[in-house]
């Protein structure tokens, strides 16, 4: 790895030191949230628009935005599991030594937040799970396999950022919902920072010995975990637990909003502007 | 949608879709014939064909493993707690 990355992991973890935090401690948990106000911005939830849920009474369309919440704040949870996990297995392996600092700070992060949304969640709804299910692939090199984890990171990371920078300055949101989306933006800009700068260079340190195939899978695999990603934002539950009818047809008529598809044409734009950037994708991958 | 003898119709004729012609016994993940973005589609399938989401502990792979196995576990059992949700 390149002394350039080393310098920004180096970097990274002072920040982290100085914005270390007791995260049992730093948020508050009413016993209630006020129904009148909003848990998620209307123009972030994704049936906004319909008219299914445009015609809902504004105590209606405040549950509805409880429930787009705790499904944002639970695709928060498994993706962040996943990461955990990814991180723990390469924390110690001599190929990451010059950034371990760095990941060891990662891990502490990732899991608080994990404590706040699940802590948001099982307060105030549930979590709801996860439709993803992973399915053996074909094995890639060490090299790759490290490059698609960190760049599937990048990718989840970049686009819950997104939401995260829009609802944690949102003054219409809860105080709670509002400062666990702040304070999860201000960790991800740095691993952002990181994630953009260790996925270049695995990148760059492994493609020359990489196949065809194996460029090939990698993009591949990227676009359809960009899917993936995309679709946990269209869940059914969110509906039915608001209590509209019907949750599977909003749910396809929510994905298929202009206001939808502009939406995510605008967050995914500048990540997978970056993976092309490096070579990683041929051509943009639509979301 | 919801009539339970509908379903296993509705479930081929969505496969078929995807895969090509395939018999109730064919491997879908095994033979790589469904891949993990038409797994959580099916998962969705399946939900609004029983009218109700699956639980956490049903999302594993050998259950969707061919058309067979998946009208077993995800028909059969609606059929069976039809009115029990």
């Amino acid at each position: 790895m390149g002394q350039t990355l080393t310098a920004v992991a180096d970097r990274l973890t002072d920040l982290s030191r100085q914005r270390f935090m007791d995260p049992y401690q730093r948020v508050g948990w009413p016993p209630v949230l006020d129904p009148t106000d909003w848990q998620f911005a209307p123009e972030l939830m994704a049936g906004w628009g319909l008219p299914a849920v445009a015609e809902l009474s504004p105590e209606a369309q405040k549950k509805l935005s409880l429930c787009e919440a705790l499904n944002f704040f639970s695709l928060n949870i498994h993706g962040e599991k996943l990461l955990l996990q990814g991180l723990a297995r390469r924390l110690h392996e001599p190929r990451f030594r010059q950034v371990s600092g760095y990941l060891q700070h990662f891990i502490d992060e990732e899991n608080r937040h994990l404590h706040w949304f699940g802590e948001f969640c099982r307060r105030y709804g549930r979590i709801y799970p996860s439709r993803h299910i992973a399915l053996a692939a074909e094995p890639l090199p060490e090299g790759a396999e490290d490059f698609l984890f960190f760049a599937r990171i990048l990718v989840f990371e970049e686009i819950v950022d997104a939401y995260n920078a829009r609802l944690g300055r949102d003054e219409r949101l809860s105080p709670t919902a509002r400062l666990i989306n702040r304070l999860h933006h201000e960790d991800e800009v740095r691993h952002r920072a990181f994630g953009r700068h260790l996925v270049r260079q695995l990148w760059v340190d492994g493609v020359k010995d990489w196949p065809q195939a194996v460029r090939s899978a990698l993009g591949q695999r990227l676009g359809a975990w960009l899917q993936a990603v995309w679709r946990g934002f269209y869940n059914p539950d969110v509906y039915r637990d608001a209590g509209l009818s019907q949750p599977h047809a909003l749910m396809r008529a929510a994905w298929d909003t202009p206001a939808a598809r502009a939406l995510r044409h605008a967050v995914t734009t500048p990540v997978t502007g970056f993976l092309e950037r490096i070579g990683a994708f041929a051509h943009e991958v639509a979301a | 949608m919801n009539g339970a003898t509908s379903r296993p119709a509705a479930l081929r004729e969505w496969i078929n879709q995807r895969a090509g012609p395939v018999a109730d016994d064919t491997p879908l993940i095994a033979n790589r014939l469904i891949d993990s973005l038409q797994l959580m589609e099916l998962v969705l399938f399946i939900e609004e064909l029983t009218d109700r989401p699956l639980r956490a502990e049903q999302l594993v792979p050998d259950a969707f493993s061919d058309i067979e196995t998946i009208c077993r576990r995800f028909f059969d059992e609606a059929a069976h707690t039809e009115g029990n949700p």
